[in-house]
């Protein structure tokens, strides 16, 4: 599955489009982690535990929008964007679409 | 360029896994880490507990007072009598430090043992405990958390479940609230194998003291007869039933001979 941020992909030519395709996932991370954030509050430094959260959550999201994708017989997604809210303490929703299309 | 407008067949954002079986695994979960945490940190108070010594104890609770509004009793004489007869008893088991008598008038009929090496007796307790024995029973009841270490036990145990509830739940919200029950039965059940070691820890104090067992269960039978607890209390209760503390005395009697001869009165100045 080809994935880019622009609205075409250099060098292939889209055949088909299909529609509006996306993946989203809310997840946390386990108490312990959460502590951790907590003790690094104090000092400060990158809370790593919150950047696996996240990258977890991108990669997951990014998964189940490959799947909506085949499902519709698309090879590509051109136009991918990326968003994020919260939806509750220690919590983070990822949710990423884009245009599914057919290119050769 | 065509437009194929199609929807997908399955929505994967949807996650299919059955609510009732993720609830099961992660309760399950949960109460697991609950109770190895409670069991592991229940220990170390135990171990923390026999290290700290009496003498530790006094200094760290020094500024412990008696809650305002309730203060202690001028009756000064009373509080010798008293302060007499504890020291009598702490020498039969074994206790080589001080512990204060602070009588505090109150219709109240109880005895607390508090951190620091205090004793204080509600004066509700004459009315119901006509003899020297029966008070002496109390009086070694509460030696007998002493001895045992029970009130820093009690204390650190129940400083490690709120922790523990806190840590699961997040403090102030409502699922503490659910917790709560839970946390209070732990707790009260560990309470009430405290207090029937206790009980016969202050039988054998009072068998030493005054070589014979009566006026053990004295309190007891007038507390007892004052109400009835109901189906399911015992098992909230920090204390055992009386009906079931009389029971078990009346045991260890039979089981270890001991005689049970007339109770000395009360003297009259607890009048």
């Amino acid at each position: 599955m080809l994935m880019t941020n622009t609205e075409e992909i250099p060098g292939k030519r889209t055949t088909a489009f299909h529609g509006v395709v996306s993946g989203s996932t809310v997840r946390a991370k386990h108490v312990g982690r959460d502590l951790m954030a907590s003790f690094k509050n104090i000092f400060g430094g990158e809370l790593k535990g919150y950047t696996e959260l996240l990258q977890e959550s991108r990669e997951q999201a990014i998964e189940r929008m490959i799947s909506q994708a085949e499902q519709m017989g698309a090879n590509a997604v051109v136009n991918l964007r990326f968003s994020t809210s919260s939806v509750a303490a220690g919590a983070a929703e990822l949710y990423v679409y884009g245009t599914a299309v057919t290119v050769e | 360029m065509d437009y194929k407008p199609t929807r997908p067949e399955n929505n994967d954002n949807i996650s299919r896994d059955s609510p009732v079986k993720e609830a099961l695994v992660l309760l399950s979960g949960v109460i697991a880490f609950f109770l190895v945490a409670y069991c592991i940190l229940g220990f170390m108070v135990d171990w923390a507990v026999a290290r700290i010594s009496p003498k530790m104890e006094a200094a760290i609770f020094s500024g412990f007072q008696v809650p305002p509004g309730i203060g202690p009793t001028e009756d000064l004489s009373c509080q010798k009598s008293f302060q007499r007869l504890t020291d009598g008893l702490r020498k039969c088991c074994d206790i080589d430090y001080p512990v204060k008598i602070i009588v505090i008038h109150s219709d109240t009929a109880n005895a607390l043992a508090l951190a620091g090496g205090s004793i204080v007796i509600f004066s509700g307790i004459f009315d119901v405990v006509r003899s020297e024995n029966g008070i002496a029973f109390v009086l070694a009841h509460e030696l007998g958390h002493f001895k045992h270490r029970d009130h820093l036990r009690g204390m650190g145990r129940g400083i490690v479940l709120t922790a523990l509830s806190a840590l699961l739940t997040g403090s102030g919200s409502s699922i503490t609230q659910l917790t709560a029950p839970g946390v209070h039965l732990t707790q009260a059940r560990y309470s009430r194998q405290r207090e029937a070691m206790a009980d016969a820890q202050a039988l054998e104090t009072l068998v030493c003291y005054y070589g014979h067992a009566g006026g053990a269960t004295e309190f007891f039978q007038a507390m007892g007869s004052a109400h009835d607890p109901g189906r399911l209390m015992p098992y909230f209760a920090s204390h055992p039933e009386c009906e079931s503390r009389i029971a078990a005395l009346k045991k260890a009697v039979q089981d270890q001979l001991f005689d049970i001869r007339a109770v000395t009165p009360l003297p009259a100045v607890f009048n």
